[in-house]
């Protein structure tokens, strides 16, 4: 959403924090997606050209609030859009690798579905849902579960299948394999099945995992531990992660990346030191002072007031602006694109043009950022 | 909000036990022997993982369950057994409770304006209509949402402005203790802050106690004045929200501090949280006795476990 | 970034919104501008049940064949001077006619007549002087009643019985099923264990019974089909409430003090609604149903008086000779039937949603 003459007022960021150059090979491209959806009540206009870039090995996480538009993306990104969702504009490309080494581009908005579904869904992309119960067969035993993405998109025998199903329980971290491949879901813990998930997730060497919302319905006491599972596996394997979640702990402990989403468009985006530690965007202030931590002690927390916007009602301007106690005049009329702040950091708000007045950070926010950063020093000298 | 921790207590919970009985031999001890208190003005908030009987302790506070045992005496009167007809008026109307999930708490073939006055209509608390409705409009600008929205149904409403509506049920009745239920986990970050600021606001506002249930220890620890750690149906640890943090005893509770998620990337990523496993930590909770830290802060435990921990080194979790 | 590679894209976007910021523009917008909460109306869950119907087409052509008998039964019978009891015995067996179409070479009142020795013979019943301008148009009985205007008041009696049967069985069985599933425990077991009782007893039996007792009639036909129909119904609703009252709605209304009746018809009833129409579109064809088997082996309405059962009954023993007369009121049940079951098929749908709609 850049356009011409806004290239003058791209600012540059004075402070990057630990920039290193970065990225492999591009595996996913979203470019200015855009889609709608017929309801009963209209249409709903639920993703507003977005671009997302992926890159082998790498964690990106998509943050946003429930309607945000970040399950829908990432629905597409997999071809699994319901089927009275209209693509507007935009493109899905996903790149990936035979197993003799060639690589292939795929336009996923091009293909069938049943072309994706046996080459792609549970193949090269998986998935890994928020609650582990209902993502798994009750009625079917862990092993034959774990085997039969094997079976059905490989071919691969019987016992190579076992074989291979023990040695990915190992690898999440279940202890006794064998005796848990003869057990069914409603025999294991929250935790362990969501293991499980995993290695089913896992099981067909999977280029790209989706995790939505992995952790929500786990106690907090095994969450950390599912995360750290799946971050030791994505640095093992080489694969890339996407995350869907909102919760901003999840984000800092796995992500390298950040996009931020608001109705159905990305407001910032950067890596995840730029997003925690010199956020741009009011969203992103709000969303991150609205999180007490352990020293939060005044008396009241900083919220981002009123509600999330109905996209079947769509206003000119920006959307986040009824909201925003940062507005300009110019936020209700035209939309901001986005302005670079570094090279991987950009946020689309107004407060960024050289015309804006100097708005800072409130200074609650600015406090705790301090006393994150100076949390973060004890472990980082290059902070 | 001070409290006066020299006054009687508001809620006074003493060896509540409630179990389930899942066949003819199989018995859930959803909540064994639990005691606290709560005083007037005060926000207690009880955490644990899902499992842990919290719920259970609300709902047999506010007399959804029956327990199976135990005394709760809510502002003198006795609310455990059966009650008499004046007492559960008390109850009914004195005691509220603000549930989990703004979509299943409130009905949706009423109006906003129905769900409210609900309580209002029972106890036939206004003689006429009017004066109803005006109460009604009252609580609905004090919960922030406009008059108007009375007439509307709660479809029509975001999660969190349906939490709104469930909190004003709740106040319409003015009670002295509300029994909040995880009634933020189901909202999301920007909104849970709204709804808890909103908490507040109406403390300072009615003096009104609240029972915090929640699994979220940072908005715990935020929003309560003392704390209970509750664990398999055990009240493990209870205090002062600062007695809790700056030395937690316990070795569930040091886990549960340690697991905390801080949105600090570089932190976060390097954090390794205590590893805590009932099976093979050789405590047997049944057998805890409530032990004296200082102050308000009790930990169940026996004689040598006690003396064991608190020869461990002070933990602080602040970042 | 997007724009070195949607040149034409950025260029159409300058195009759309040629708005250049003023100095203005660049100033905060008042602070107290900031809209609290501003309302996020969907519409309403009535409006979209008739959206979700009506894009339906199935449902909809059920719903206007139910509209068209309905008419058709109450009007039908005065649409010509005959009566469904009056007999002409000279008259009896006439085919149909058909002013008009009649010219056609079809339903002009001849008939092939076949003989027991395999020839055939064009007869028209009609060719004589003193009918020469009568016309049956769905022909007449073995009595010489008009076939018309009986099909229309069977049509009549039927829709009466089958809906006063199910609104009566849906006003028992929606009690019975709340009651049941709102109090749980010995309560439930009893009143299951009643019901199981009232169900094994077949259909025919009671009726058999009852018309030991009552006289034959729609009276009698409505109070057989109340015993055994109510059943499917208290089924739904004790289901309905067994998932509904463990709601967090439910507990909030207990929590404040609420007795079991503002609970149960209150709270719950209006939220079953939609099952509950639902399955009373299901039963009226049951009803429909059930009424044409008892008349047609003759447990049925008395004559003269009669039903789409009953008249069926009547064709069929003529079936050999005169099929045309029970082709009337078989395509009328077989129609009825068939829209009530697409309308029923459409409001499930309709009331409740498979598809999420993002």
């Amino acid at each position: 959403m850049m356009a011409e003459e806004n290239k003058s007022s791209i600012l540059t960021s004075e402070s990057t924090i630990g920039e290193k150059p970065i990225h492999g090979e591009k595996i996913l491209n979203i470019e200015n997606l855009d889609i709608s959806f017929k309801t009963t009540a209209g249409i709903v206009h639920a993703i507003r050209g977005i671009d997302i870039d992926l890159y082998n090995n790498e964690t990106v996480a998509i943050v946003g609030e429930s309607g945000s538009g970040k399950s829908v993306t990432m629905k597409a990104a997999m071809g699994i859009l319901s089927k009275n969702a209209i693509v507007n504009s935009g493109k899905i490309e996903f790149t990936y690798r035979h197993d003799d080494g060639t690589k292939e581009t795929v336009s996923i908005l091009e293909k069938d579905k049943k072309w994706i579904r046996t080459h792609i869904n549970g193949k090269r992309i998986a998935m890994v849902f928020q609650d582990p119960m209902t993502s798994l067969d009750p009625t079917m035993n862990i092993g034959r579960q774990i085997m039969e993405g094997m079976i059905w998109h490989f071919h691969t025998p019987k016992q190579e299948a076992w074989a291979r199903a023990v040695e990915l329980l190992r690898e999440v971290g279940i202890e006794d394999p064998e005796k848990r491949m003869k057990q069914y879901p409603h025999q294991l813990s929250g935790g362990m099945r969501q293991r499980v998930v995993i290695a089913i997730a896992l099981s067909c060497n999977p280029d790209l995992l989706i995790c939505d919302e992995p952790t929500t319905a786990l106690d907090v006491t095994i969450q950390a531990r599912i995360l750290e599972l799946i971050r030791r596996i994505q640095k093992e394997r080489k694969i890339s992660v996407i995350y869907i979640t909102h919760d901003l702990g999840v984000v800092a402990k796995v992500a390298d990346f950040v996009d931020v989403m608001y109705a159905g468009k990305i407001v910032e985006k950067g890596r995840v030191n730029e997003i925690f530690y010199d956020p741009k965007h009011p969203y992103t202030w709000g969303l991150l002072s609205a999180m007490p931590d352990l020293e939060t002690d005044d008396d009241r927390l900083y919220a981002i007031p009123g509600s999330p916007p109905n996209l079947l009602h769509e206003k000119p301007g920006d959307a986040f602006a009824p909201r925003n106690r940062y507005a300009l005049v110019l936020d209700d009329k035209l939309e901001p694109p986005m302005f670079q702040v570094s090279n991987t950091h950009y946020a689309a708000t107004w407060l960024l043009d050289p015309r804006a007045p100097k708005v800072e950070m409130p200074a609650e926010l600015k406090t705790k950022i301090e006393r994150m950063k100076k949390g973060a020093l004890r472990y980082d000298s290059e902070l | 909000m001070t409290v006066n921790y020299e006054s009687e207590p508001l809620l006074s919970v003493s060896s509540l036990k409630q179990y389930f009985r899942v066949s003819g031999k199989f018995t859930v001890k959803a909540v064994d022997d639990v005691s606290f208190q709560i005083w007037p003005g005060e926000t207690y908030g009880l955490v644990g993982e899902s499992g842990s009987g919290k719920s259970t302790i609300g709902r047999d506070v506010i007399r959804l369950y029956d327990p199976t045992a135990g005394k709760i005496v809510f502002d003198g009167c006795d609310i455990s057994g059966k009650m008499s007809r004046s007492v559960e008026k008390k109850l009914r109307t004195e005691m509220q409770m603000i549930f989990q999930d703004p979509m299943a708490s409130l009905n949706p073939r009423k109006t906003v304006g129905d769900i409210i006055g609900e309580g209002l209509d029972i106890h036939h608390t206004y003689p006429t209509r009017e004066e109803r409705n005006e109460a009604i409009r009252q609580i609905l600008k004090k919960v922030g949402l406009s008059p108007e929205h009375a007439t509307r149904y709660p479809h029509q409403f975001s999660g969190g402005q349906r939490q709104r509506v469930g909190i004003a049920r709740a106040l319409i009745m003015n009670p002295k203790l509300i029994i909040a239920d995880e009634c933020i986990s189901a909202l999301d970050v920007s909104i849970q802050a709204q709804v808890v600021n909103l908490m507040k606001d109406i403390q300072d506002e009615t003096g009104a106690a609240y029972l915090f249930i929640a699994h979220d220890l940072s908005m715990v620890k935020y929003i309560s004045d003392r704390i209970g750690v509750l664990h398999l149906g055990h009240l493990l640890e209870t205090g002062t929200k600062d007695e809790i943090f700056d030395h937690p005893v316990h070795p569930y509770t040091r886990s549960l501090l340690s697991a905390i998620p801080s949105p600090n990337p570089v932190v976060e990523k390097r954090r390794v949280p205590e590893v805590y496993d009932y099976k093979t930590s050789r405590i047997d909770y049944a057998k805890g006795t409530p032990h004296l830290v200082e102050g308000t802060h009790y930990v169940s435990c026996t004689d040598s476990e006690f003396e064991e921990w608190m020869a461990r080194p002070r933990l602080r979790y602040d970042e | 970034m997007a724009e070195t590679n949607r040149p034409a894209a950025a260029a159409a976007a300058a195009a759309a919104a040629p708005y250049v910021p003023t100095a203005e523009d660049f100033t905060f917008k008042n602070e107290s501008a900031i809209e609290i909460d501003s309302n996020f109306a969907s519409q309403s869950f009535w409006k979209d049940v008739r959206i979700r119907f009506r894009r339906k087409k199935s449902a909809v052509a059920g719903l206007i064949f139910v509209i068209i008998l309905t008419l058709m039964a109450i009007f039908g019978p005065w649409m010509n001077s005959y009566s469904y009891y009056k007999q002409d015995l000279t008259a009896a067996n006439l085919a149909p006619r058909i002013p008009g179409i009649e010219r056609l070479g079809i339903f002009d009142g001849s008939e092939t007549m076949h003989t027991t020795s395999g020839g055939a013979t064009v007869v028209n019943g009609y060719d004589t002087d003193a009918r020469r301008n009568t016309y049956y148009w769905f022909g007449t009985d073995r009595y010489g009643r008009d076939i018309w205007t009986r099909t229309w008041s069977g049509t009549r009696v039927s829709l009466i019985i089958a809906v006063v049967a199910t609104i009566i069985d849906m006003v028992i069985g929606l009690s019975y099923g709340l009651i049941s599933g709102y109090f749980g425990g010995k309560v439930d077991i009893i009143m299951q264990r009643i019901l199981e009782v009232a169900n094994g007893i077949p259909r025919l039996v009671i009726v058999t019974l009852l018309l030991l007792i009552l006289k034959p009639g729609m009276l009698t036909i409505i109070v057989a089909l109340m015993l055994t129909e109510w059943v499917g119904m208290s089924r739904i609703a004790r289901a309905e409430m067994l998932k509904l009252k463990e709601q967090e709605f439910v507990q909030a209304s207990r929590t404040l003090g609420a007795g079991s009746l503002h609970i149960i018809f209150r709270e719950i009833l209006p939220n079953i609604i939609g099952p509950v129409i639902t399955q009373v579109m299901f039963s009226i064809p049951t009803a429909i149903f059930t009424e044409a088997f008892l008349s047609f082996v003759g447990l049925g309405i008395p004559v003269p008086q009669c039903s789409l059962g009953s008249l069926i009954s009547d064709g069929y023993n003529s079936f050999t000779t005169h099929p045309y007369q029970i082709i009337p009121p078989i395509i009328v049940m077989a129609l009825l039937m068939l829209s009530f079951n697409l309308i029923a098929d459409g409001l499930r749908e309709a009331l409740d949603p498979k598809m999420k709609e993002m």
